[in-house]
């Protein structure tokens, strides 16, 4: 695993394929957390209605 | 479009000075960006200040303002000159991979920002408050050429530095300007956040954090108007920025440089007090943590609280002058100020919960820290200010995965301070506290970037996927909000004509700018939008003491008020909506007995379209 330090000496992690089982297990709950909640404020919010009325505004 | 010629004059002006006087406290930043950003922020802060001290002076007049950019430009050329340099070296030879997913992110955070322009490029309309009073004050201090106190009008005492910022636009060109310069500031923030981040995290971060600040709803929203939130979370987030410098380093130049910015922020608004006195306990805390003499400790916040309190001295000084209470109306009874009738109270939250026991009261204030961030994500009814969108609910909880790392555990604690002040004790009002929110943004932008590093490259693309197509969703709001502006831009229309259909007292107003005799004072009745209003004039608002009308029993008395205050002419609102006359307290004048008694003996009809009229103010000769 290759480790950076940012400007302030800190490690950062820049390899993106090894890690702890168990921050991987965390990264992938949180990833589907982000993606699922996100996915039901846009959809719930009507976001999809507006981005299909600007696309008929311009193309019809 | 010339305002944008106008606010890249400003901000080169800003910039140059800005750097001159970051030259005087000595050097202090890690990198060209980090130079820029401080510099920008200095000199707006530092102009505004400058404004203000010719306010003071009588000496208001659009060619001192040119006069001001040339003095500006020349005093900061020499510093310019070596920054462009200097940043034309770091540029050269470098190339953008557009093949890049970060640099797609750049562009379309890019475009965002240019659809919050077209709506900040439309004429100053429809918002209650800029045109009430943070445009209204300045044009008014433009009309008089000087700062006075304009005792009718909400705000008249508030501190107010990016209103000396409008005051200039104003000046220089109209109140669109104004509005561009709160985009700009909006901008500069998010330039300050990628470079904070670069700093403290990494550029990638840097991106991410930009790009969810930038798309944050109440930021969208406000940014292109004439309020001072945007400006104000510039100032605190700089400062929050120079402290943490300081705090990582200990040298002076950076304690010095975010009481600079404190400064300008408790000189912008009131809320910027609360971080400023945060600060001032943190220089405290860390003395005893790391077992400083107390003479040292006793020296820091003594330097951080002269310059701090400096630099926002002037505006408490003023109110203090003008209405004995330096917070004027705010806490008015604790300081015996002039009469006020409104019940502000900064603690007016949840901290003061009325008659309820304590441990309600402890309930309650448990209740609104553990789900304010939750509910203004959420609860659409609580409105534009309140609309932090799902960024920072969705990203934050990530924060655990990563809490071993000291800077995400130190800025998660900062973080969760700032926050429970905020909900707690600043109005629980995400528009008051946008520095919090740039400091959660670079937390989210770092939960973000570490989960499009994960080990699953199915995760991987599914997060960065996931986030462009809110981002799209996003310029789709934007688009919808600027749907106006990118009209108006497109079209041929004059800023007349726009405001003809879009602000409904504009016509009244335009009556009077033309016929009305310079020296006419105009009464304002069931009106508070007074920007387009170029005579002198008062507010009839309830909670104003200087004329109410339950004081008068005939139309006499009342004529004999009117003309002790000077009131030439009546500008009037047809009618006035249930809310205002139940909920604020404005008579329904046509309705109301004495004052249609005092309509048929002393007022002369001059003007009347669909929801105004003027009439003239007939005195007995």
């Amino acid at each position: 695993m290759e480790v950076t330090k940012n400007r302030e000496g800190e490690d950062q992690l820049e390899d993106s394929t090894q890690r702890a089982p168990g921050r991987a297990i965390l990264e992938a709950v949180l990833s589907l957390w982000f993606v699922g909640l996100m996915g039901y404020f846009y959809y719930t919010r009507g976001y999809l209605d507006l981005l299909q009325q600007i696309w008929r505004s311009f193309f019809g | 479009m010339v305002e944008i010629v106008y606010i890249i004059a400003i901000a080169t002006v800003a910039t140059g000075f800005g750097l001159t006087l970051l030259r005087k406290v000595g050097p202090i930043c890690d990198s060209r960006a980090e130079e820029l950003v401080f510099s920008l922020g200095f000199g707006l802060g530092a102009i505004a200040l400058v404004v203000l001290a010719l306010g003071f002076a009588h000496l208001l007049y659009v060619e001192v303002f040119y006069g001001l950019l040339a003095v500006g430009a020349l005093v900061g050329s020499k510093e310019l000159i070596g920054l462009a340099g200097r940043l034309q070296g770091q540029f050269t030879g470098r190339q953008f991979d557009w093949r890049s997913f970060y640099f797609w992110l750049i562009v379309l955070t890019g475009f965002g920002l240019l659809l919050n322009l077209l709506r900040a490029l439309l004429p100053a309309h429809g918002a209650v408050d800029p045109l009430a009073y943070h445009l209204a004050l300045p044009k008014l201090y433009l009309l008089k050429h000087h700062i006075s106190f304009e005792r009718t009008l909400t705000g008249a005492l508030y501190p107010d530095n990016v209103g000396m910022l409008y005051l200039l636009a104003i000046g220089l060109r109209d109140a669109s300007l104004a509005q561009v310069v709160h985009w700009f500031m909006g901008v500069t923030t998010v330039g300050a956040i990628w470079c904070f981040c670069r700093m403290y995290f990494n550029n990638k971060v840097g991106v991410w954090a930009a790009a969810i600040y930038a798309f944050t709803p109440v930021f969208v929203f406000f940014s292109p108007l004439s309020y001072v939130d945007v400006g104000v979370g510039l100032f605190q987030f700089l400062g929050i920025w120079a402290f943490f410098k300081w705090l990582r380093e200990g040298e002076q130049r950076a304690l010095m440089l975010a009481a600079v910015f404190m400064g300008f922020a408790m000189g912008a608004k009131h809320t910027g007090i609360f971080i400023a006195i945060a600060a001032g306990i943190a220089i405290a805390a860390r003395g005893l943590y790391c077992k400083e003499e107390i003479r040292s400790i006793g020296l820091e916040l003594a330097l951080y609280t002269a310059i701090a309190l400096g630099l926002a001295l002037p505006w408490y000084a003023r109110a203090w002058w003008e209405a004995g209470n330096p917070v004027w109306p705010v806490a008015n009874a604790l300081f015996n100020g002039l009469a006020y009738k409104g019940a502000y109270s900064v603690s007016s939250g949840a901290i003061v919960g009325g008659t309820v026991g304590f441990v309600e009261r402890a309930q309650d204030l448990l209740h609104a820290s553990a789900t304010s961030l939750w509910q203004w994500a959420w609860n659409e009814k609580l409105g534009w200010q309140k609309a932090t969108g799902i960024y920072y609910v969705a990203l934050l909880p990530g924060i655990v995965a990563y809490w071993r790392r000291p800077r995400v555990r130190w800025l998660a604690l900062a973080c969760l301070l700032y926050y429970l002040l905020a909900v707690l004790y600043v109005d629980g009002n995400p528009r008051y506290n946008l520095a919090l929110f740039a400091l959660f943004s670079v937390l989210a932008g770092f939960v973000v970037e570490q989960l499009s590093r994960q080990s699953t490259r199915f995760l991987r693309l599914l997060v960065k996927a996931a986030f462009v197509v809110t981002v799209v969703g996003n310029l789709a709001q934007g688009y919808a909000l600027s749907f106006q502006g990118v009209q108006y831009a497109l079209s041929q229309q004059t800023a007349d004509g726009f405001l003809l259909e879009n602000e409904a007292n504009f016509q009244a107003f335009r009556f009077v700018d033309k016929h009305l005799p310079p020296e006419a004072k105009v009464l304002l009745q069931g009106i508070v939008k007074g920007y387009y209003c170029e005579r002198v004039y008062l507010w009839d608002h309830p909670y104003q003491m200087l004329l109410q009308y339950g004081d008068y029993k005939t139309s006499e008395q009342l004529l004999s008020r009117l003309g002790e205050l000077g009131i030439t002419h009546i500008a009037r609102m047809i009618y006035i909506p249930p809310g205002r006359t139940k909920g604020v307290g404005y008579p329904q004048y046509f309705a109301d007995p004495l004052h249609e008694d005092f309509r048929k003996k002393h007022l002369k009809l001059l003007h009347r379209d669909n929801g105004y009229v003027v009439f003239e103010v007939v005195y007995p000769s």
